[in-house]
């Protein structure tokens, strides 16, 4: 009399119950203890390893922009030391520096130079993104000025036709507190951040992109590297020349081009040896196939 | 005497719902609890299984003994003593779950773990208030797909499976239709003499159809108290008190 | 006069009548169109092996296996935690003599303002208390445990709700067969809640798997496969935004892994009310039909 639901269900509600104490059981001591205990093993290790054998585990994190192509790199460095795991996290340059500094990381990441109180860091460049103005493709402006852009960004320009162009509005396209791109092109045009008019206010570069591809009268700034493959894909956008250089992967490569920012890790004080070994991998030629496929521009050796 | 209540009082806060209730209820019977709305006797009922408990602010006083043992007292606990006093309320609340489960939920609480036995409880309790024929082929369904009536007659039979002395009935039958009311009155008369019943109603002539006894409430000075109580034959045939022998001729109420 | 009354008031019936549905046609369309957008851009790179392989060229190409997985860990820490924290809050709310004390107003106030915070915020609180505090790095079970403070506050109020909602005539019945407290909850209150319950839980799913800020700086970036749950794991959203915001040339496989969230959500609804079914509480959701 008794049907086979009942048992089901009986049975079903006994293991639910009993499942949620088991992970209670398991989670309360997880909590404070696992992952220390992991940490102190890492140290160990490392320490007690010849140093000719790399092995151990490295914390990277930084600036979004750095972030996949330093993964990618990752990944083709632990295909070589069986031993190691380096563990790539982002979060903005900021925090790569403030990591790096205190040691929540063996590495930081910046997509910018280090400023005049980082002194106690040391920058090892892998690569160069050049910052580029872009356009709707149906824009006929072929150049600005550097006064020309400063006057667009602080809305003393408000009409393409101002400038050359057609009689269309302005949208300006400017980037988030915070970003490396602001600061590089804040930079160069020597205008701080609370003059600058905008628009539109983009989180990254394919925000950016995406915002001025979809807008005919939208200027805004972005990596030329991720512009230059938009491009390719199609997208109605065009970049800037700046100061009569083109804005192109080869200029930016040659040093030509004005308006670029270095990709960087940072370190702070002594290096570990599996630490220095990655920094000199990254900046090898080995990686260099790596960097162009993620739309920077490698340095010339 | 099964059931004696002497002095029972029930207030609410400050408010007085039942006073100096004295009342015997002798084993076996059933007895008939009438009178207006508001006049205490849900609550009086209430007392009597100790639901007064769970009502924050309710408070008793007064004395109340089941076979001489005083429900308040050190020895009884209140879990207890609702085993042995079932309760039956107006609005049929059959438990979001299986028939089966239904019966079974208080049988476990209370002990009985054997799967043998909880179905042949299930299977006597069905029969006594006459759903087994009705429900036998699907224990497993929800008790919440039964009709109104049906529903009422799985609530006896959840409270009979744990073979009470007493079921205190708190307006059984007037949340349902006629049929349906008519058939859980059959069950009341069926089980006189197995149960000790006390059952509160409206209908004074279901009232007269089915009590040994009857006892009337009425608010006086603001609290509910018995005006008249007796054998049923005598209550309905020549009241004492004059109110309530305007109420049960149907004048006043 | 009446007459008019009855035309008007049939007319003003037939306008609200419109009006919701033309109300609901568009959250309806709203919603499909979204949902064809992301299936149809996502279609093409939608494959079996899409789903097990690991992702390779910053997720421009491979798939996204590991990060399943880590997204699946994620939840799971998430929920063991906040399932029986907000069941234990819930009935600590509601199942007492006064519900309007002045400890349970304080929770609920606290719980509120806890809702309110914006997720980055937790996202940074996670990585300080979790990651750096405690030790535990980035971390799935970082992740998880941060995740659960967010979804605390949603899951407690569709608790409370769904035990406040059932009907004090249970809780009288059940005290009326000798049930102690402890039984009446566990047998009969809970049981009756459970689907309110499971609605609330999957909802608290549905934030959990659109996060991405919380989980961005506690469960982390690394798309290995996790061995554990000390290991850093990116999870789908935060891989989806990746995609979407720093790879140039991302979108297609944003779009394929945003399609293979959609889904996943359809799923976890369907398995909870299957899940549900099987555990018997198809009574309450089943009502007097059939
Ligand atoms: N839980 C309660 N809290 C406060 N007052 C109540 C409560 N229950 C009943 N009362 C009051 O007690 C009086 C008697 O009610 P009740 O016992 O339900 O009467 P009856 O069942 O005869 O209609 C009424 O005035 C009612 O308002
Ligand atoms: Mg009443």
């Amino acid at each position: 009399m008794f049907g086979p639901q009942a048992v089901v269900a009986e049975h079903f509600r006994t293991v639910s119950k009993t499942l949620i104490w088991i992970l209670l059981c398991i989670l309360a001591p997880a909590v404070g203890c696992t992952p220390r205990t992991k940490v102190m093993h890492d140290h160990q290790e490392s320490t007690t390893q010849p140093a000719s054998v790399l092995s151990g585990r490295l914390t990277v994190t930084g600036s979004s922009t750095v972030a996949p192509l330093v993964a990618e790199i990752a990944k083709r460095f632990e295909a070589r030391h069986a031993g190691v795991r380096i563990d790539v996290q982002t979060g903005g340059s900021g925090k790569g520096i403030a990591d790096a500094r205190n040691g929540v990381a063996d590495i930081g990441m910046a997509s910018r130079r280090l400023k005049a109180g980082e002194r106690d860091l040391v920058a090892h460049q892998i690569a160069a993104d050049g910052v580029g103005l872009i356009v709707h493709r149906d824009n006929r402006v072929a150049e600005l000025t550097a006064a020309e852009v400063v006057d667009v960004f602080t809305d003393r320009s408000n009409n393409w036709q101002e400038v050359r162009g057609l009689d269309l509005p302005i949208t300006v396209v400017h980037k988030a507190e915070g970003r490396a791109t602001l600061e590089v092109f804040l930079n160069h045009f020597s205008l701080a951040n609370p003059q600058v008019r905008a628009d539109v206010i983009v989180g990254d570069n394919q925000h950016g992109i995406k915002t001025v591809a979809g807008t005919p009268g939208a200027i805004g700034y972005v990596s030329i590297g991720a512009a230059e493959a938009a491009i390719a894909g199609g997208v109605p956008i065009r970049l800037l020349p700046i100061d009569g250089v083109a804005a192109t992967s080869a200029q930016v490569a040659a040093g030509a081009y004005p308006l670029t920012r270095p990709l960087n890790l940072v370190t702070a004080g002594g290096l570990s040896p599996l630490a220095r070994a990655f920094v000199t991998f990254c900046q090898s030629e080995d990686v260099h196939d790596t960097v162009v496929s993620q739309h920077f521009v490698p340095l010339a050796n | 005497m099964m059931i004696q209540t002497e002095s029972l009082g029930v207030q609410y806060g400050s408010s007085i719902a039942v006073r100096d209730a004295t009342l015997s209820v002798e084993t076996g019977r059933i007895t008939a609890i009438v009178g207006p709305s508001g006049c205490g006797k849900s609550s009086f009922l209430a007392a009597l299984n100790r639901m007064t408990d769970l009502l924050p602010d309710a408070h008793v006083t007064g004395r109340v003994t089941i076979d001489g043992t005083d429900i308040h007292g050190e020895s009884s606990s209140p879990h207890d003593l609702r085993r042995r006093v079932g309760m039956i309320f107006q609005k049929p609340t059959p438990f979001p779950m299986s028939i089966r489960r239904n019966i079974q939920l208080a049988l476990r609480e209370h002990g009985m773990r054997e799967r043998a036995a909880l179905e042949a409880t299930t299977e006597r309790v069905l029969r006594d208030v006459g759903l087994w024929d009705e429900v036998c082929d699907r224990l497993e369904a929800s008790a919440l797909q039964l009709s109104g009536g049906q529903q009422q007659r799985l609530c006896m039979a959840r409270a009979l499976a744990l073979e009470p002395q007493v079921l205190l009935l708190d307006e059984p039958c007037s949340a349902l239709d006629p049929i349906a009311s008519e058939r859980v009155e059959a069950l009341i008369r069926e089980l006189r003499g197995r149960y000790t019943m006390l059952i509160v109603t409206h209908n004074l002539a279901q009232a007269r159809r089915l009590a040994d006894h009857v006892a009337v409430f009425w608010v006086r000075d603001g609290a509910g108290v018995i005006i008249e109580q007796g054998p049923a034959a005598r209550v309905f045939d020549a009241p004492r008190d004059p109110t309530a022998a305007a109420y049960l001729a149907g004048v006043q109420g | 006069m009446s007459r008019r009354t009855a035309r008007i008031a049939s007319v003003r019936e037939r306008l609200t009548a419109a009006l919701i549905w033309c109300v609901a046609v568009v959250v309806l369309g709203l919603l499909g169109w979204i949902l064809v957008d992301v299936i149809v851009r996502g279609a093409d790179g939608w494959s079996l092996s899409f789903l097990v392989a690991e992702p390779e060229d910053a997720g421009r190409a491979g798939g996204i296996g590991p990060i399943i997985i880590s997204t699946f860990l994620v939840l799971a820490v998430t929920f063991a935690v906040s399932v029986p924290l907000s069941l234990a809050t819930a009935i600590a709310l509601t199942e007492r003599a006064d519900r309007a004390a002045l400890d349970a107003r304080l929770v609920r106030r606290c719980l509120d303002v806890l809702a309110a915070v914006p997720s980055i915020v937790l996202g940074l609180f996670g990585n300080a208390f979790f990651c750096v505090a405690l030790g535990m790095g980035y971390s799935i079970l970082a992740g998880g445990l941060t995740l659960a403070c967010m979804v605390l506050p949603i899951m407690i109020r569709t608790t409370e709700q769904a035990l406040a909602a059932v009907p004090d005539e249970y809780r009288l019945a059940a005290a009326g067969l000798g049930l102690n407290h402890t039984s009446t909850l566990f047998r009969v209150l809970l049981p009756a809640a459970a689907p309110a319950m499971a609605a609330g839980i999957v909802l608290g799913i549905g934030r959990a798997l659109a996060e991405t800020a919380v989980l961005i700086f506690t469960a982390g970036y690394v798309v290995r496969m996790p061995e554990s749950l000390a290991d850093s794991g990116r999870v789908m959203s935060v891989h989806i935004y990746d995609l979407a915001m720093n790879v140039p040339g991302g979108s297609a496989q944003a779009y394929t892994t945003a399609t293979v969230l959609v889904v996943m959500l359809l799923l976890i609804n369907t398995v909870a009310v299957a899940l549900l079914r099987l555990a018997g509480f198809r009574h309450v959701a089943g009502g007097r039909e059939a």
